[in-house]
């Protein structure tokens, strides 16, 4: 007390006015004291203050509501405390935080009010200065967000993140849960790359952590790519950015292209469509009532094959998914609806574009051809309802789909004209062509370019086989010469033998000219069997020699017939007798026509390859299809490996010599000369390592376990004898700078 | 000028990057073809930097290019090794460079990006 006696009262007041906004008004609200730091503050000095109404400093931007509050509270006797903004007398502003306390004289009766006021602008600038910096980046397209070690991210992201990746509030929560919330996977690697690159000082191993992080993702219907930069403070930045509708528009072009895929395949398959859609409706309208699932899942995958090969999209995608449910979930309703809509958004594309006459029935079939329909739809009905005998009526259905097939019998029996013809031309004399064989044995369209090519070989048995009707006597043979095709159906391959008793085949003069065609060398030829040289005459040199020569001659057209037959997969053999007779056997893989996984699988592969070349050799692939595993190109740089597992898959591929250079001048950076050869050998192995590296996750379930041997190289003709008797499909990659092909066989 | 010591399992991976470090003016001193030859050429040659495949048949334990990273970082705690590898195998990188791994080049190989990760690692 004494210590603050020695100060002079007014020195205290004047140290409390420099330092203390304070001021006083009458109950009226008018002013009647101010301190020296309120008029630093405000601007006014004290004579322009003192005797006005406090308003004076009252801001427009401060609501009445906030100063009817202030009244309300300070005249009913107690203390308001608020954040004010008020105006300064050049027009400026100031924040205060203000305590305002009513003042009593010693009855109790109110007299006035005191305020004091601690000065907070520049809290509230740097507030305001926050909020319009957020309000700049939730204006960003971009999702941005920071977040540290403790892997929680921080307040000041963007509103666009929220949007991305399907949030309501990210605020503290754990990044990489937010960002990869449906892959462990990717949650552990990110996890382990962050830890360790916040665990380094080192700038530069931090760099190398930050490269090696996840980049894409999706969540959701979004797909968005990611980027990482490291902040000052070692903090994160992560700029998340929405690619789905790039994607979007990516896959619409893709789609058209379907599209018209599609309606090319529908024109050219027509009568396949109609009956697949027939057949496919049914299907549909008794899907509810099927209880066996295992039957379902069968006619689903069937339906998908067909779908795919008729190129009808949306209903093959749809049967896919509904398959992929089916794996998880029993039988449901929606299913069907999933299936349905699909199906009608094709059955729409087909109508509106090729109009609606497309699926109803050719006008030049025969009227049998509906009645026929109406059979099968009975059979459909009878298997979908009833419970015996499914599999006698499955059996049945498929026989009755095969009475619209052509019988192989009259197939051939056509030839019989032919063989009139030309043994008039030829003044030899044969007896009318004998068929023996099955007639139920029917073809669909993939075995007619085989039949149409048998024409070389009656042609050849008449011209070249049967003899002169004089020189036939003097052989003690009849006359008449005969040409006998037999067929029949063994372990699933048709055996079709089309025999003469012609003079047959000098062996001799095969192998003479061989030798003169320069197909072989004498030495190799002395290790052939007669059967290897026999098969000389299906060369392409026999096959186009123009010169008749008589030997030559035999040839003529066999190699096509050689061709198509190795397009089914089917193998020709010789017997020859000579001057008793030839006979040629062909024996056939029997099938109808299913989508086969392989084809499946190397779908996969040709767009794995397409990626790998566009994306690490910078080679744009022109066109992608799918050609017959005889046409696979086996003349050029090839490399093979062999999968082994739950199949055993012999995977081969094949580079023009210009596209394996442009590969080798990425990968080897273009100078080398020396040993190239040898180099590109070792490439190309590299090659078919990467692309099943590469593709093998996109393998069908089938394939899931395969190991792989290394790669080695085949001699061409040790491929023809894998390819026969095996399912196999092959593919053609075009780009500028050559064809890179592939082929996959099954064992 | 850096002794090189290259392991690689593919020969054509072995040649390129021989020839490109050449190009750039180092030696190769030895060409390995698996993790557990590596270790042991390791305190032969001393090399200044070693080029490590990722994905190695397994020799002797050793299972791939991590582990003979990880070894030859014990052998030498200054060893530079940099990890070669493919699409995919982030995760197996980080690793690497977690046990003192000093980079790695994506397939296919250049010479700019070997070039550009000398540099970095102060070897050019």
């Amino acid at each position: 007390m004494n210590y603050l006696k020695t100060f002079d009262i007014a020195y205290l007041l004047e140290l409390y006015g420099e330092n203390v906004i304070a001021s006083m008004t009458d109950s009226k609200g008018t002013i009647r004291f101010v301190s020296t730091a309120y008029e630093r503050i405000s601007g006014y000095s004290k004579a322009e203050l003192l005797g006005k109404k406090h308003n004076i400093v009252r801001h427009p931007d401060m609501p009445s509501s906030l100063f009817k509050d202030l009244w309300q509270t300070i005249k009913s006797g107690k203390v308001w405390r608020g954040e004010v903004k008020n105006l300064k007398k050049n027009g400026g502003f100031y924040w205060v935080k203000a305590t305002v306390t009513p003042q009593f004289d010693e009855d109790k009766n109110l007299i006035g009010y005191a305020s004091i006021r601690e000065d907070i602008t520049d809290k509230k600038e740097a507030i305001s200065l926050h909020t319009q910096i957020q309000n700049m980046i939730n204006t960003i397209e971009d999702g941005f967000l920071i977040f540290d070690k403790s892997m929680k991210i921080k307040d000041g992201y963007s509103k666009k993140c929220l949007e991305i990746l399907g949030q309501k509030d990210i605020t503290y929560k754990n990044i990489s849960q937010i960002m990869f919330a449906n892959n462990e996977e990717l949650q552990e690697t990110f996890n382990f790359g962050t830890n360790e690159l916040f665990k380094t000082n080192d700038r530069y191993t931090k760099e190398l952590y930050l490269s090696l992080l996840p980049t894409k993702h999706c969540i959701k219907d979004k797909i968005f790519t990611i980027d990482y930069k490291l902040l000052e403070n070692d903090e994160l930045l992560v700029l998340i950015r929405d690619i789905t509708k790039e994607k979007k528009l990516e896959k619409k072009i893709q789609d058209e292209q379907k599209m018209q895929k599609m309606l090319l395949s529908l024109i050219t398959h027509k009568h396949e469509t109609i009956e697949l859609i027939k057949s496919y409706r049914l299907f549909l309208k008794n899907f509810n009532t099927k209880n066996d699932n295992k039957k379902l899942k069968i006619d689903l995958h069937t339906f998908k094959g067909l779908f795919t090969q008729l190129e009808i999209i949306h209903t093959k995608n749809a049967i896919h998914l509904v398959e992929e449910k089916l794996k998880i979930n029993p039988l449901e309703l929606y299913l069907e609806t999933i299936l349905t809509e699909a199906f009608e958004k094709d059955l729409k594309i087909i109508l509106n574009i090729l109009g609606e006459d497309f699926l109803s029935l050719d006008k030049f079939v025969k009227v049998d051809f509906e009645q026929f329909d109406i059979l099968q739809n009975k059979v459909e009905n009878l298997i979908f309802n009833s419970t015996e005998h499914k599999e006698e009526l499955t059996q049945l259905r498929d026989e009755i789909s095969r009475l619209k097939d052509t019988s192989l019998y009259d197939m051939l029996s056509i030839y019989s004209i032919t063989i009139q013809n030309l043994s008039k031309d030829t003044e030899k004399k044969v007896n009318p062509l004998k068929i023996i064989g099955d007639k139920k044995i029917l073809l669909d369209e993939t075995y007619k370019g085989f039949i149409n090519s048998l024409i070389h070989i009656f042609r050849n048995s008449i011209v070249h086989g049967i003899e002169m009707p004089e020189t036939r006597i003097e052989n003690h043979k009849k006359e008449n010469g005969t040409i006998l095709t037999n067929f029949k159906l063994v372990d699933n391959n048709i055996v079709l033998e089309i025999s003469d008793d012609g003079k047959g085949i000098d062996i001799n003069s095969i192998k003479r000219k061989a030798l003169e065609l320069e197909l072989t060398t004498e030495e190799k030829l002395n290790t052939f069997s007669t059967q290897e040289i026999l098969q000389f005459i299906f060369s392409d040199e026999f096959s186009t020699i123009k010169k008749v020569d008589e030997i030559a001659g035999r040839g003529v057209g066999l190699a096509s017939v050689k061709y198509e037959v190795l397009k089914l997969n089917g193998t020709i053999e010789i017997v020859n007798k000579p001057n008793i007779g030839l006979s040629f056997i062909f024996t056939i893989p029997y099938h109808k026509i299913y989508t086969k996984e392989i084809d499946v699988l190397a779908t996969a592969i040709a767009k794995t390859i397409e990626k790998f070349l566009t994306d690490d050799i910078s080679i744009k692939s022109n066109q992608i299809q799918s050609i017959p595993t005889i046409d696979f190109n086996s003349s050029n740089y090839i490399s093979m490996i062999n999968l082994t597992g739950t199949s055993n898959l012999f995977f081969m591929i094949s580079l023009e010599e210009s596209v394996l250079n442009k590969i080798y001048d990425v990968f080897t950076g273009g100078d080398m000369s020396d040993n190239e050869l040898e180099m590109k050998k070792t490439l190309i192995d590299e090659i078919i390592n990467i692309v099943i590296g590469l593709s093998i996750q996109h393998f069908p379930s089938k394939y899931n376990e395969l190991t792989l041997s290394t790669p080695f190289i085949l001699e061409a003709d040790i491929i023809e004898t894998f390819i026969k008797n095996n399912q196999s499909s092959s593919f053609q990659i075009q780009t500028n700078y050559g064809d890179f092909e592939f082929l996959i066989i099954e064992i | 000028m850096a002794k090189v010591m290259i392991v690689d399992d593919a020969k054509i991976i072995r040649i390129t990057i021989k020839k490109q470090l050449e190009q750039l003016g180092h030696e190769v001193v030895a060409s390995i073809e698996n993790g557990y030859e590596a270790i042991l050429e390791y305190e032969k040659c001393k090399p200044d930097l070693v080029t490590m495949d990722i994905t190695m048949p397994v020799v002797n334990d050793i299972k791939n290019g991590i582990d003979a990273l990880t070894q030859i970082m014990k052998i030498d705690p200054e060893a530079k090794v940099i990890m070669i590898t493919s699409h995919g195998e982030q995760r197996l990188v980080m690793e690497a460079i977690s046990k003192g791994s000093k980079g790695y080049i994506l397939k296919p190989i250049t010479k700019d990006k070997l070039e550009n990760l000398l540099l970095k690692i102060g070897l050019l």
